[in-house]
């Protein structure tokens, strides 16, 4: 009996060891089925009369067409590879007038950009000598225009839960005057029946300016002190306030910028729920750092303290800050300069209601 | 700084005495108008933004850097 039971005890456990593992496959919805492709384009325009190359007087007419490519790609059941790839290219009236003065365009009396005809009359009647530009008016020189390129990439990747993923990011971008490297990468959890989910995202970019100077000061900084008379200036007449010829024109204050870092360090932190089944809403949280050439090279600034100096027609001094202004510029005594650190701390919120089929408030 | 984090904390609390929605319960939820991140050709809008008035960050995408602007 003892033998019998010993015997079936054993087969018992040889049952047990010889039974497979279940191997039924639980399906996994993919992430992503399919590779999705989206084009996007934009058009944008804006006017005003406060441009910052011109110290806060001037055009600020832009156009600028953008375009992107994004690819969304399924890597395998778990993870999607993002691809964007952006053009933009914009034209200037305000960046233009880095350079006012190129004899080519609006200051030596040729056709300009600028759809504004009551400007191009007058420019009919202006003098020719010399060289003159006006901060109403788009100059023809290379800085009028300009082309960003963007790429950047994104790698996800999901848990089989669905309730954890994790994501690295890079990218890169490039200007005439600016060169950017960034990367980075998240983090997110789903909980409570995936009604709730909390996000935290870092990034680093690593920036390059190649400053472009107002050409007032970048011929100053070649020349030194007796920059009138030599490069751009030499047979130019520079105007004081009353009209009159002068040689008194010397922006000691400027100096050429040395460090041409720009970097940017944020942490993101989001949080959405869902709180009924028409209603969910996200709150964000950012922490930013930059350090580095935070001001923008080609912005002119004009101290109060200081004599005013121009080049042109003496005649459009008095009405200077005017748009009928269309033969003088005024020079710089430097640029802009801000602190090399900056923090900022945004909040954000979203809140979308499902109202009906048709109707979907967001905000 | 201290009363961010507060609110923030007492949000996360008060999040979750919401009442739970089931999966099958979320279709209006899930279309595509109701997703919380700004849609993507929003993103030329939000980019003029930044270069006029600096308004980077916190709006679920990108923070800081990547171009000549502040």
């Amino acid at each position: 009996m003892k033998t019998r039971i010993v015997v079936l005890l054993s087969l018992i456990g040889f049952a047990a060891f010889s039974q497979e593992k279940d191997t039924t496959v639980v399906f996994k919805k993919r992430v992503l089925e399919s590779t999705e492709v989206d084009f996007l384009a934009s058009y944008y325009i804006q006017n005003g009369s406060k441009s910052a190359v011109s110290g806060g007087i001037g055009s600020e007419k832009l156009t600028d067409i953008a375009s992107n490519i994004v690819v969304n790609m399924p890597i395998n059941d778990d993870a999607t590879l993002t691809i964007d790839l952006g053009i933009s290219a914009y034209s200037s009236a305000s960046s233009s007038n880095i350079n006012p003065f190129n004899s080519t365009g609006a200051s030596g009396g040729g056709d300009d950009d600028d759809d504004d005809d009551r400007i191009s009359n007058n420019k009919g009647a202006a003098s020719t000598n010399g060289p003159y530009g006006s901060p109403w008016q788009a100059s023809s020189g290379a800085s009028k225009s300009d082309q960003l390129t963007a790429i950047s990439a994104n790698y996800a990747h999901s848990s089989d839960s669905r309730n954890f993923i994790w994501n690295a990011d890079v990218s890169f971008s490039n200007e005439y005057d600016y060169t950017s490297v960034g990367f980075g990468g998240g983090i997110a959890t789903l909980f409570n029946e995936k009604n709730t989910e909390l996000s935290l995202k870092t990034n680093v970019y690593l920036d390059q300016w190649r400053p472009i100077y107002p050409t007032e000061l970048h011929e100053y900084s070649i020349y030194d002190s007796n920059f009138l008379n030599q490069g751009y200036f030499s047979g130019v007449t520079v105007l004081d306030q009353n009209g009159q010829s002068t040689n008194a024109y010397l922006p000691s204050s400027f100096k050429t910028i040395a460090s041409v870092d720009r970097n940017s360090y944020s942490a993101s932190v989001g949080l959405s729920q869902v709180v009924s089944k028409n209603l969910q809403l996200s709150i964000f949280f950012d922490v930013l750092q930059q350090k580095g050439l935070l001001s923008t090279p080609y912005h002119r600034i004009y101290f109060a303290d200081k004599a005013n100096y121009y080049i042109g027609q003496s005649q459009y001094i008095s009405n200077y800050e005017s748009v009928s202004n269309s033969g003088v510029f005024k020079l710089a005594d430097d640029i802009e300069r801000l602190p090399d650190s900056r923090f900022k701390l945004p909040i954000g919120a979203r809140l979308n209601y499902y109202i009906n089929e048709r109707f979907v408030m967001r905000t | 700084m201290i009363q961010k984090i507060v609110f923030l904390f007492l949000i996360i609390v008060v999040f979750q005495s919401c009442n739970s929605v089931k999966e099958y319960e979320k279709v209006a939820i899930n279309d595509p108008d109701m997703k919380l991140s700004a849609r993507t050709s929003e993103r030329y809008e939000t980019a003029f933004q930044v270069y006029r008035e600096s308004a980077a960050g916190a709006n679920g995408g990108k923070s800081g850097g990547g171009c000549g602007c502040n």
